[in-house]
């Protein structure tokens, strides 16, 4: 069944530049969050994102509206990361969600209606979190990111990742292991 | 009691991605096991926890327009509604100016603010929608396209209705003077017009990002 994103890729193929900039708009900002978590500089992530959109729209005639448009795009700015990552080895530069107010970022998730004490509860949960998350290896970051970040079904991440669906499967149990044992250790640290 | 060899595929269902017959298999024990009943829980409110810290970044807000740009050649759609109230707006300073000019010839005042408002209305708004269409020819930079469009909306008006000779009966200038002027007026109407347009369009490009 063809969401609104694959009508509008059908129509934005068919020469409608207000179907491309619906879809440009409906899904940048997690483009620009895959750009930014796999390459870990902004400005190497905002041009990335305005390579990666040229690209798709060059491949617009080959996309196939089956096919979920959101992972065929985000499989199109993946690969352009990794092309990126290929050329120029760097080290990371902005680690998960740094700088950002810990209560804001909970904005998606937080229900306005939780006492202030659940609220302050997540924050430090959210605090926690970020900081195990930046010390797990890249593979389960990566992940991680594809399944909560951008949402992304197990089939779509196995088919982003070019791996068998058991292998997201299985890297994904990993990679939660990893971060509850990390989060263990920062408790029993601080006690 | 607990069922660690399950917790896989508790994370699994939790996620949606556990198959039908083994989705089956684990409600049916799970209407049984209050401590694998916990773990979907605590499961479920982990994931909500890696949804709200890994929620996308707001991209920067100039990225939806450049990316635009870069598509389509560096000309990004033409926003009708913006450039009809930039020229509105453009026309009715100008007219206000025009105003206070005429003010002295005597003619009514009333009379003169419902012509100064239709003319900005009617006239403005052609000229900010004709801005709007010429983009494409136009080239880029808000300085540029000011000079051009208002070079041309100058030369479309004298060829249309030729040079007149005054704001009135008592009050007359040289063609010279009036070619000069309207030069200079049509100049600075093109670059506060597409200086105004840019600003409308990139607040707007805001709000929406």
């Amino acid at each position: 069944m063809q969401g609104t994103d694959e009508i509008l890729a059908q129509r934005a193929r068919d020469g409608s530049r207000e179907a491309f900039e619906a879809l440009v708009v409906a899904h940048q900002s997690r483009v620009y969050g895959l750009a930014l978590h796999l390459l870990r500089n902004p400005e190497d992530a905002a041009d990335a994102v305005q390579e990666a959109w040229v690209r798709c729209y060059a491949a617009l005639g080959r996309y196939d509206p089956e096919q979920s448009f959101g992972a065929w795009l985000y499989r199109i700015v993946y690969n352009h990361c990794l092309d990126i990552l290929r050329r120029h080895k760097r080290s990371p530069i902005v680690p998960v969600g740094k700088g950002e107010d810990e209560l804001s970022a909970l904005d998606t998730a937080a229900d306005p209606g939780l006492p202030i004490q659940d609220l302050v509860e997540r924050a430090e949960a959210a605090r926690g979190l970020r900081e195990v998350l930046n010390r797990l290896s890249e593979e389960h970051r990566q992940v991680l990111a594809l399944r909560y970040m951008l949402d992304l079904s197990y089939a779509e991440i196995a088919h982003l990742l070019g791996v068998p669906d058991s292998t997201v499967t299985m890297r994904l149990h990993h990679a939660k292991r990893a971060m509850r044992r990390e989060l263990q250790r920062t408790g029993e640290d601080k006690r | 009691m607990t069922h660690p060899e399950r917790w896989p595929d508790i994370e699994t269902y939790a996620d949606g991605a556990l198959g039908p017959g083994q989705a089956a298999q684990l409600e049916l024990h799970l209407r049984e096991c209050a401590d694998c009943t916990v773990r979907l829980d605590s499961t479920r409110r982990e994931n909500d926890l890696l949804r709200s810290v890994l929620a996308p970044p707001a991209p920067p807000p100039y990225l939806t327009d450049q990316v635009l740009a870069r598509v389509y050649g560096g000309q990004s759609k033409p926003r009708l509604r913006s450039a009809f109230s930039a020229g509105v707006l453009v026309n009715l300073a100008t007219a206000a100016m025009l105003f206070g000019l005429s003010v002295n010839t005597g003619t009514s005042v009333v009379l003169m603010l419902l012509v100064a408002l239709i003319g900005a209305v009617v006239w403005g708004g052609l000229k900010g929608l004709l801005f709007a269409k010429l983009l494409q020819v136009l080239p880029p930079g808000v300085l540029a396209r000011g000079v051009i469009f208002g070079l041309a909306v100058w030369a479309a008006t004298n060829a249309l209705l030729g040079l007149t000779g005054g704001f009135g009966d008592d009050v007359s200038f040289s063609p010279t003077f009036v070619l000069l002027g309207s030069l200079l007026h049509h100049l600075l109407y093109g670059i506060l017009l597409s200086w105004l347009y840019a600003r409308m369009t990139s607040s707007t490009d805001r709000a929406r990002s």
